[in-house]
């Protein structure tokens, strides 16, 4: 299950650290007057894209896997400029960001990225990457690359100036790392990921984590300076020990767990390593829904919803949470569900027309405030009779067509009855339907006596089987045909060529409603 | 049994006898004050402490680490850390609070007995003091821009070339009287320098002439002096063949005296 976090607030992710070490850089007069003495020269030069001419460009065609993690990580961070992706020859696991705000950014990572790192690993480290350029890094990792240029220009004094100026960064440079890492986490959502990505870049990634967070560090020395950071140059990668060290403090600090409630109880739900404090019972409610269990699922989107039950409000986790209910056949999740898609809320655009299949549903189901809806059909102020008429509706299918959610055979002559008009054209009875919501997408199945129909979206991907005994199904078996379909409205659902039909029809949601009915 | 080995057992005289000139070069000592004065040691043990994982004690690495600090009389260092690295190489940084690196490759790539070996041998480096004028080394490379140091004398540079090249001789010595095989010992040698895979099918019994026929082919041309001068002024990388010579003459003249393996010191 995808659990989305609300869009990260960058200013949350700026690890304390970074903000001491930029406070003190700016009240540094070396600084001051570099920045007042060069202007946009430091803007001017990083802006220089001579990699774009030597690097191999990332797209959905030419490496679909790296493309497909990147769009991920962009997407979890909330970033709406996908910035140009490279890939350079290196052995190193890293990447860099060229560019700046003027004139944007485009990173490159090393080609052993792309080959050594699992999706996962893959998308906390594109994640960190974004996160520099969020955060507002590249400008002073510009600076310090182009410093050289810049001092030159000082009469006398450039060459201490340089080395002042580098020197202050030195407790910045590995305080940038940690707020990357916090990136890196929101965007992977998956902490164990996150560490073994460390752990490959130190070259051990057979030891046990618990082992890192153990190793003893030393307080840094002061004033370090540019000995630090020449030093730091040697270094595959930067105080990796420390950053898995902060971002573990951090995950089991009470400002996390107020502010991504959600990825913390999937953090505390995915991680086999690491223990990570949490409040028992609404993990065990988590738990619950991620074992497929529809009541909680739809308790959960309710409680994120509208902030309940001790839960901090996030839309965008709550419909996550009822699109799945939704999907599995919770009445009261389409009601809800509808709602969000009627209003726009938790991201989504408006959608009155997906709103309404999922009223229809939910009317179907029992749910009397849906059954208004469909009758009203978006209207304000319904007259009094339309209301009754819809409770009156709304009981009367409930009584006669409730059906528990469960595996329980097929009551075959109840789902023959209750034929929808809304699929058409048909010459096919359908048996029985599940329809859910995707974004600005619907997805569903159908079944019918001649076999299952999915809807695929945008025509290339298969139909999202939510079942469990499915989610493994490797998406070749999944075949259709692309000739014979039946519409939903104006959409399309294709046949299934697999031989899924038949134990398939015992999963799917029975469908309750005589859409003639309306 | 104390089996420890003393330094001047394997300490070769080139060795000892360039590093005592160098250090006397006041350049050398105004590096010396500042690593103190910068506390660059601290520094330097900080970063990569924060930034490597640290070998498990169980791990058979740690133990010949445990092991070539006994043998070798070694207090000052206490950990054995992984580098992610190509190179199959085991190197010391840092001055006082030396830190021992270990490559990733060499730990998950090859067998583990030269994995110990070589890991327990860079003790004896620590030893001879290598890391020391290693280090300071580092340190004028590095920051000769920034700090007031005068440029290195072309003498002064030939003698760091020199010794980079005959401390390798030290460590030869220390992996041979370590191991107590001569046959590991060349290996060692090339190890690294040549794919693995080669390596370990390599024939050096008793009918391993593959040096001796090198060396003999640049004898007959005249070129073995030739070549062993230009690579003597152009890098500070030693050549094999003279590695391979120098253990030989150590091998065949105290072998024996050592308790090591002879069973093929008719090479």
């Amino acid at each position: 299950m995808e659990w989305i976090c609300s869009t990260p607030t960058i200013d949350n992710l700026i690890h304390p650290d970074e903000k001491e070490a930029l406070l003190s850089i700016q009240k540094s007069n070396f600084y001051t007057a570099v920045a007042q003495y060069c202007g946009d020269i430091v803007a001017n030069m990083v802006s220089i894209p001579h990699m774009v001419l030597t690097e191999y460009p990332v797209t959905k065609e030419s490496a679909p896997r790296i493309f497909r993690c990147y769009k991920k990580a962009l997407s979890r961070l909330g970033c709406r400029e996908e910035y140009p992706l490279y890939v350079d020859f290196g052995y190193e696991l890293n990447g860099k960001i060229y560019g700046s705000d003027e004139n944007g950014y485009h990173l490159v990572m090393n080609s052993e990225c792309g080959e050594k790192l699992t999706d996962d690993e893959l998308t906390a480290f594109l994640g960190g990457e974004i996160g520099h350029i969020l955060a507002g890094h590249p400008q002073n990792y510009g600076l310090l690359d182009h410093l050289d240029v810049i001092t030159k220009r000082i009469p006398f004094a450039g060459e201490l100036v340089k080395n002042n100026i580098v020197g202050l960064f030195a407790s910045w440079i590995i305080a940038s790392e940690y707020t990357a890492d916090r990136f890196a986490l929101l965007a992977a959502e998956n902490i164990d990921a996150l560490i073994s990505l460390r752990k490959k870049q130190m070259g051990f990634d057979t030891v046990e984590t618990k082992y890192i967070l153990n190793q003893a560090q030393r307080e840094p020395p002061e004033n370090p300076g540019i000995y630090y950071v020449l030093m730091a140059q040697e270094l595959p990668i930067l105080g990796a020990v420390s950053r898995i060290q902060q971002l573990c403090r951090w995950v089991n600090t009470e400002d996390f767990a107020g502010r991504y409630t959600p990825l913390l109880y999937k953090l505390c739900l995915n991680s086999k390593e690491l223990q990570i404090k949490s409040n028992e019972s609404l993990l065990g409610w988590h738990r619950k829904a991620a074992e497929n269990d529809v009541s909680q699922m739809e308790i959960l989107g309710e409680a994120y919803l509208f902030g309940k039950m001790g839960l901090p409000q996030s839309a965008v986790t709550g419909e996550s949470f009822l699109r799945q209910a939704a999907f599995r056949g919770s009445a009261r999740a389409m009601f809800l569900e509808g709602g969000c898609l009627e209003f726009g809320i938790a991201g989504n655009c408006k959608c009155p027309k997906h709103a309404q299949m999922l009223y229809r549903a939910a009317a179907s189901r029992g749910i009397a405030g849906a059954g208004l809806k469909v009758l009203t059909e978006g209207r304000k102020n319904p007259p009094p009779q339309v209301l009754s008429a819809a409770k009156e509706l709304c009981k009367t299918v409930s009584e006669q067509y409730w059906i528990s959610f469960s595996a329980k055979p097929i009551d075959k002559e109840l789902i023959f009855t209750a034929l929808n008009r809304f699929w058409a054209p048909i010459n096919e009875a359908v048996l029985a339907l599940d329809v859910g919501i995707a974004g600005d997408d619907l997805l569903g199945a159908i079944v019918t006596a001649g076999g299952i129909y999915g809807r695929l979206k945008e025509n290339d991907l298969p139909f999202y089987i939510s079942w469990p005994e499915y989610q493994e199904l490797p998406l070749a078996q999944m075949e259709f045909d692309e000739k014979r379909c039946l519409y939903c409205g104006d959409l399309p659902f294709y046949f299934c060529k697999s031989n899924i039909r038949g134990t398939m029809a015992e999963l799917f949601i029975k469908i309750k409603s005589k859409m003639n009915a309306y | 049994m104390d089996n420890r080995i003393l330094l001047q057992e394997y300490l070769h005289p080139t060795d000892r006898a360039l590093s005592q000139r160098i250090m006397e070069f006041p350049v050398i000592k105004q590096l010396l004050n500042i690593i103190f004065e910068k506390k660059l040691d601290a520094v330097n043990y900080y970063l990569y402490n924060s930034s490597c994982i640290k070998l498990p004690g169980e791990h058979p690495a740690v133990k010949a680490f445990q092991d070539g600090k006994r043998r070798f009389g070694i207090n000052t260092a206490d950990h054995v850390y992984v580098v992610r690295s190509y190179d199959f190489d085991v190197r010391i940084v840092g001055y006082t609070e030396p830190v021992v690196l270990v490559s990733s490759r060499l730990i998950e790539e090859n067998d583990s007995f030269l994995l110990k070996e070589r890991v327990a041998t860079s003790l004896a480096a620590i030893s001879a003091g290598h890391h020391k004028l290693e280090f300071l080394l580092w340190i004028y490379e590095n920051f000769s821009g920034m700090i007031q140091l005068p440029v290195l004398s072309t003498a002064l540079t030939g003698l760091i070339s020199e010794w980079q090249r005959s401390r390798q001789y030290t460590l030869d010595r220390a992996f041979l009287l370590y191991t107590g095989n001569y046959l590991m010992t060349k290996k060692n040698i090339l190890y690294g320098t040549i794919p693995y895979s080669i390596l370990k099918n390599f024939n050096f019994g008793g009918n391993d002439t593959y040096f001796l026929q090198v060396c003999d082919f640049y004898r007959q041309n005249n070129l073995v002096d030739i070549a062993a001068s230009v690579f003597s002024v152009l890098q500070h990388e030693i050549w094999i063949p003279a590695r391979y010579k120098e253990i030989q003459t150590f091998y065949q003249g105290g072998g024996e005296k050592h308790g090591m393996d002879m069973q093929h010191s008719n090479n």
